[in-house]
């Protein structure tokens, strides 16, 4: 024990003698770490998100294709739907685009006439109900960027030209600003005449499958029925979301691949031989009587120490940057031209196994690199080493 | 370097409790996807099809732009639609003037 201590002891004044050279190591080495350990914990934390988020979406959305792009949905299509077997209910869904020039934003404009009672808790005010006209509830992001409160108005310009003015009754709580933010909730009746909608047109219709081996069944038999119908099933849904987290984390890697091969070039340097001055501290120490097994432990330690050292370093900086600073380095490059993002903290999902994945790709081909050009020193004659 | 090992399970186990913790507003935002059929995360509004990215038709040309195939870096940022190959299949000998309804079947478009 006593032995290992104190080429622990070695090791480590091995690279305080090395100051600059180990600095700059451990600074380009919890760089890279904290690079990597920070795109995977922020799109697994996002892909996780929306995972659980729309666990309990429509089973299908039923959309309809005119003329090559989405067009409005005639609700009679429902009553065609619902005779298909497998099929529970079928309800339309009303939802369309405003673009709002003061902001320079889009906001999604709904159409819900209840809101059901559990959900009343993460409004602000109160909803509107039946009697109330031109009531609206709305996103946090809409409220913060047209400074609104309950009882506030918003002027919309209609389909028809007209302005219509709707009285803020409510607004979303800024913890579901992930799914509401850009959200204006109002009576159909309302959203139509806004949008210049006809009577029995729809945006989309969801439809309730309760067996969801029969999903694609009736997603097909839906397309046979109705030959322009788009229907979009949940599992496509989270499947998207998974594809976009995957894409998105693969695209910051790819930014920030110049580093990692920086970083790579550096390790293959080390692991391609050790320099005349490491050579000779080798030559010596097997000279005044270490044997191979001391001076792999040496490097083994001297390894370890750094890149452990580093590890840490990286994660902890990842994890304080994404879970505490809401990922300020990525906000840019994820916000892209958005007027409207939402704020968000994100929490860990699977972190242990992310860290080790992390430590698989930063630790072990460090410590490679450090033993391997060693061993080949350790194994050659002292008089050799120190001449070469 | 124990301390920091240290500090990096206490940072995990923080972050394992925060999300035990953010349960209860995880459970009302599911209960606001279900209550409205929300189906897209708010997070680039941009254009509609980065607000509502499930639901976008990809395959419509010019979205937002004659020329402009893509310029919203959110966009640039989504995955690309994976290539399909269709499935062959016999040719039909449909003619200008009239619609196949199924392979081989046929019905005369009416005049106009």
């Amino acid at each position: 024990m006593n032995r290992h201590l104190k080429i622990l002891e070695f090791a480590l004044s091995t690279l305080m003698r090395q100051k600059l050279k180990s600095l700059m190591v451990a600074l380009v080495y919890s760089f890279v770490v904290f690079t990597l350990a920070s795109i995977l914990f922020f799109s697994q934390a996002l892909k996780k998100e929306a995972a659980l988020l729309f666990d309990r979406t429509p089973d299908l959305i039923v959309q309809r294709v005119s003329a090559g792009r989405h067009g409005w949905i005639p609700t009679d299509y429902g009553k065609t739907i619902e005779k298909i077997r497998g099929v529970k209910s079928v309800s339309p869904r009303y939802w369309g685009y405003y673009y709002d020039p003061p902001t320079r934003s889009n906001y999604t404009f709904m159409g819900a006439d209840a809101m059901p009672t559990e959900i009343r808790s993460m409004v602000t005010g109160r909803f509107f109900g039946p009697d109330d006209r031109w009531g609206c509830v709305i996103g946090y992001g809409v409220a913060e960027a047209r400074f609104l409160e309950p009882g506030d108005i918003i002027p919309v310009k209609g389909g028809n030209g007209k302005l219509y003015v709707l009285q803020v009754k409510g607004i979303f709580e800024s913890s579901s600003q992930l799914l509401t933010n850009d959200l204006v909730v109002m009576a159909v009746d309302d959203w139509r005449r806004i949008f210049n909608i006809p009577e029995g047109a729809a945006t989309d219709l969801v439809t309730r499958v309760p067996n969801a081996r029969e999903v694609d069944t009736v997603a097909r038999k839906i397309q046979e029925c109705l030959p322009d119908a788009r229907p979009i099933s949940r599992e496509q849904i989270l499947k998207t979301y998974d594809a976009l987290f995957d894409w998105r984390s693969g695209i910051m890697i790819a930014a920030f691949a110049g580093c990692l091969a920086a970083f790579a070039i550096f390790a293959f340097d080390k692991a391609a031989g050790l320099s005349i001055e490491e050579r000779r501290t080798v030559g010596i120490l097997k000279a005044v009587g270490w044997e191979v097994s001391h001076i792999l432990e040496l490097k083994f330690w001297e390894g370890f120490c750094i890149s452990m050292l580093c590890f840490m370093t990286g994660v902890i900086a990842a994890h304080i940057h994404v879970f505490y600073l809401g990922g300020t380095v990525f906000a840019p490059l994820l916000k892209g031209w958005s007027t409207l993002f939402p704020e968000f903290q994100l929490t860990p999902h699977a972190e242990v196994l992310l860290i080790v994945v992390v430590w698989f790709l930063s630790v072990v081909p460090y410590m490679l690199a450090t033993i391997v050009p060693s061993w080949k020193a350790a194994v050659t004659d002292p008089d050799m080493v120190m001449r070469a | 370097m124990i301390s920091m090992a240290l500090v990096l399970a206490a940072l995990v186990a923080a972050g394992h409790l925060s999300a035990i913790r953010t349960g209860p507003v995880r459970s009302g935002n599911r209960q606001l996807a279900q209550a409205f059929e929300l189906t897209d995360l708010a997070l680039w509004t941009g254009a509609r099809y980065t607000r509502h990215l499930s639901q976008a038709d990809f395959f419509s040309a010019f979205q937002d732009g004659v020329g402009a195939l893509e310029h919203f870096p959110e966009g640039a940022l989504a995955p690309l639609p994976a290539i399909r190959r269709p499935h062959r299949q016999p040719q039909t000998t449909a003619t200008p003037g009239t619609a196949t309804t199924a392979l081989g079947e046929r019905q005369n478009e009416p005049a106009s």
